[in-house]
């Protein structure tokens, strides 16, 4: 009976997992370097700019992420100017872009708040070190602070990506069937809810194992020399 | 799935500790577990006080069985797993009765169903179809939506495997991706509907005309609404029977389901 | 419009529920959150002096609840135990206020396990980012090593440690909302409620974000006090 459920339900998950995967990497690919945009506009001198990106972030971390992904969806969806434009439409008029979307917005004003503790936490003798060797504001950046932020940055940036694995099953709220999209069909269908739940942990557990221990021999690689 | 056999035997044992301890829950007291966030069926306002047809159906058996009705508000989703926990002595929450939930929970006999229909925009060729195989034939490779979790969905599963299906959480959800034009039918009972067109929103869309009912197709639609409880309290089970059927036969049943529905779905009591 | 809001949240009463909620979410995340913190010290500590089997065990416990859904974690725990605590407070005579304190203790215990993993990975960060010549230069003084550790490694390292920390409260605060499971109406409950009965979900939903973002704001105002507090005599970079 449960070996029959796991056989059940297992080339289902599969599928769905396909789509997890799809949200998670979008999401880290386009969410790292937005986030880490966001950390250099936040630490920048300009106060305008920085004062802007530190309310995106304040609202986007303050926020419930299934609220964001609601407005995004549901919201926008009852506007009919955003209805009738072609572009916008295709971004949150489909289920998929829109959940990836949300994502991306949602993960950026996480990664900014890694990446802007990190900038600060910098010795300040190196900074002043490489002005005085004559490097430019690109160059210091470039090869003295981005290295040494992103080895401070690391361990909490792990967390960062095994939540956005397990934050992007918010999709199926929208519609996508992903791996829990599949989960809830499932249950409904077998009522085996404890069962299908923890089959379906087992799948994010897996996901998030191989990102969290890629990201752990990562972190010891660029850690040589302590 | 070593796990699996391991978390099956601690709820196993839970379950076995839980029927011992049932009879330990208050005296005179029969609580209730009920989704509160159904509308018509299940509402609970703003002081956690429930309404509708749900909770008329509770009151009444209560006042048969001389108990005093304590309410336990959860998402329909925990219900099962929570009373299995002894959170509450039974669950009404239109709680559809098919053989797969039988396996876990047992039923009180059915009171009530509702009509299904489908949904589509003023306009669709789909909404001057006469019969449920020519919607089936025009809903091919078409968006629908339907609530997940809910027998609607296996209805829909089994018979219009052809269509694109998108399953939502909850009826505002899938209402509201209707108007937003994402979906080009949607599927669901009669009370749903009759909210949903009577709203702005719902002024573009009709419903129809072919009427499903649980009877038309019991294997994936079930046996109609009953009163959920723990597997093996046949005293339970028998006290609860004959004072649904007492108030199925006075029109206690039917008064509810029209205060709420404007229509009548009494099962009646055989 | 405005007639309608005012009917929906004052006059029915949804605005006084969702704060209800509210009150829920802070009481949990609050507890939640702290008592997380004061398990995940040691454990990062064990963790960062890499003692052998203990830290491939917090090593284990933090991949664990970070790998799998939060949901998860509540659900095992409150129905793989309510009936072995339901009898012991039987036993004792207590059985209606464990069907009422249950929950929220669970819910406690749930958001706790989780924030506690997160927060464990914050400080073992931390620690390994206290540069080395801070303490070559404890050393070279023969400061003794509790010394160098309390006067030297900690204070870096908790200054290092807020900003993660932040990112763990807000998570936390938000993860409140899977308590819910277990029948407790915090926030984003009293919001789906409203919004399913009122049929008004956009409105619900975004009162429910609002009263988020106060909670959130408040505390990160708090926050960015400490930080600056913290980083008295770092120049900013």
């Amino acid at each position: 009976m449960e070996l029959d459920l796991v056989t059940y339900a297992v080339p289902f998950l599969l599928v769905g997992a396909k789509t997890t995967l799809l949200i998670s990497v979008f999401g880290i690919a386009l969410g790292l370097p937005f986030g880490i945009a966001l950390a250099v506009i936040r630490t920048s001198k300009n106060r305008i700019l920085s004062r802007s990106a530190d309310i995106y972030c304040a609202v986007f971390r303050g926020t419930p992420m299934l609220v964001q992904i609601f407005v995004l969806y549901y919201g926008l969806g009852q506007l009919s100017i955003i209805r009738n434009n072609p572009v916008i439409w295709w971004i949150v008029g489909d289920s998929l872009h829109a959940a990836i979307l949300a994502v991306i917005l949602n993960t950026g004003a996480y990664t900014a708040e890694i990446f802007r503790t990190a900038l600060l936490s910098l010795p300040r003798g190196l900074i002043e070190a490489s002005q005085a060797c004559g490097l430019s504001v690109w160059a210091t950046f470039r090869h003295v602070k981005f290295p040494l932020a992103v080895r401070q940055a690391l361990p909490a940036y792990s967390s960062e990506v095994a939540i956005i694995v397990k934050e992007s099953s918010l999709a199926s709220t929208i519609t996508v069937l992903e791996i829990t999209g599949y989960a809830k069909r499932l249950m409904s269908e077998t009522f085996a809810i404890m069962d299908i739940f923890i089959i379906t942990s087992a799948f994010y557990l897996m996901m998030n194992v191989i990102s969290l221990t890629s990201l752990k021999l990562i972190e010891r690689k660029l850690s040589f020399g302590k | 799935m070593s796990t699996i056999t391991k978390l099956r035997s601690v709820l196993a044992s839970g379950l076995f500790l839980v029927s011992a301890a049932a009879s330990q829950a208050e005296e005179g007291v029969l609580r209730i577990g009920t989704e509160g966030d159904a509308p018509l069926f299940s509402m609970a306002d703003a002081n956690g006080n429930v309404t509708g047809f749900d909770a008329d159906i509770a009151n009444g058996i209560c006042a048969e069985l001389k108990l005093k009705c304590k309410f336990v508000v959860q998402s329909f989703s925990t219900l099962v797993p929570s009373m299995d926990s002894d959170r509450f002595d039974v669950i009404i929450s239109g709680l559809g009765i098919t053989a797969e939930r039988q396996k876990k929970i047992d039923y009180s006999i059915p009171y009530a169903t509702t009509p299904l229909y489908f949904v589509v925009a003023k306009g669709s060729p789909v909404a001057g179809l006469k019969s449920l195989d020519e919607i089936v034939k025009a809903l091919d490779g078409k968006s629908l939506g339907v609530v997940t979790g809910t027998t609607y969905a296996r209805f829909i599963q089994k018979h219009v495997p052809s269509a694109d299906l998108k399953t939502y959480d909850a009826t505002t959800q899938q209402t509201a991706d209707l108007a937003a034009g994402r979906l080009d039918a949607a599927f669901g009972d009669s009370p749903t509907w009759a909210d949903f067109l009577a709203t702005p929103e719902g002024a573009g869309f009709t419903r129809v005309d072919v009427k499903i009912m649980a009877m038309d197709d019991p294997a994936s639609l079930g046996h109609g609404m009953g009163v959920g409880m723990r597997k093996g309290n046949a005293e339970l089970k028998a006290k609860l029977d004959a004072a649904l059927c007492k108030m199925i036969s006075e029109g206690k049943v039917k008064d509810a389901s029209l205060h709420w529905f404007k229509d009548d779905y009494t099962i009646p009591c055989k | 419009m405005s007639f309608d809001l005012w009917v929906l949240l004052v006059e029915q009463g949804w605005g006084l529920a969702l704060l209800r909620g509210a009150t829920v979410t802070l009481a949990v995340g609050l507890l939640g959150m702290l008592a997380g913190i004061i398990v995940a010290v040691p454990l990062a500590l064990l963790r960062w002096r890499r003692l052998p089997i203990l830290s491939q065990a917090v090593d284990s416990y933090s991949i664990l609840v970070r790998g799998v859904p939060g949901l998860l974690v509540i659900y095992l725990l409150f129905f793989g135990s309510i009936e072995w605590v339901q009898r012991l407070a039987t036993a004792f005579g207590y059985q209606n206020s464990a069907d009422d304190a249950y929950p929220f203790l669970i819910g406690v215990v749930a958001i706790a396990a989780i924030s506690c993993a997160y927060s464990i990975e914050v400080f073992r960060g931390a620690l390994e980012a206290v540069p080395v010549g801070l303490l070559e230069a404890a050393k070279s003084l023969a400061l003794p090593s509790y010394v160098t550790f309390f006067r030297v490694t900690l204070p870096i390292a908790l200054r290092l440690a807020l900003g993660g920390l932040n990112n763990v409260w807000q998570m936390t605060i938000k993860d409140t909302s899977l308590v819910s499971v277990v029948g407790m109406q915090e926030l984003m409950r009293s919001a789906a409620i409203a919004a399913g009965i009122t049929r008004s979900p956009l409105l619900f939903y975004c009162a429910a974000a609002g009263m988020f973002f106060v909670l959130t704001a408040v505390s990160q105002t708090l926050f960015s006090r400490t930080e600056r507090l913290c980083n008295r005599g770092f120049s900013r970079g």
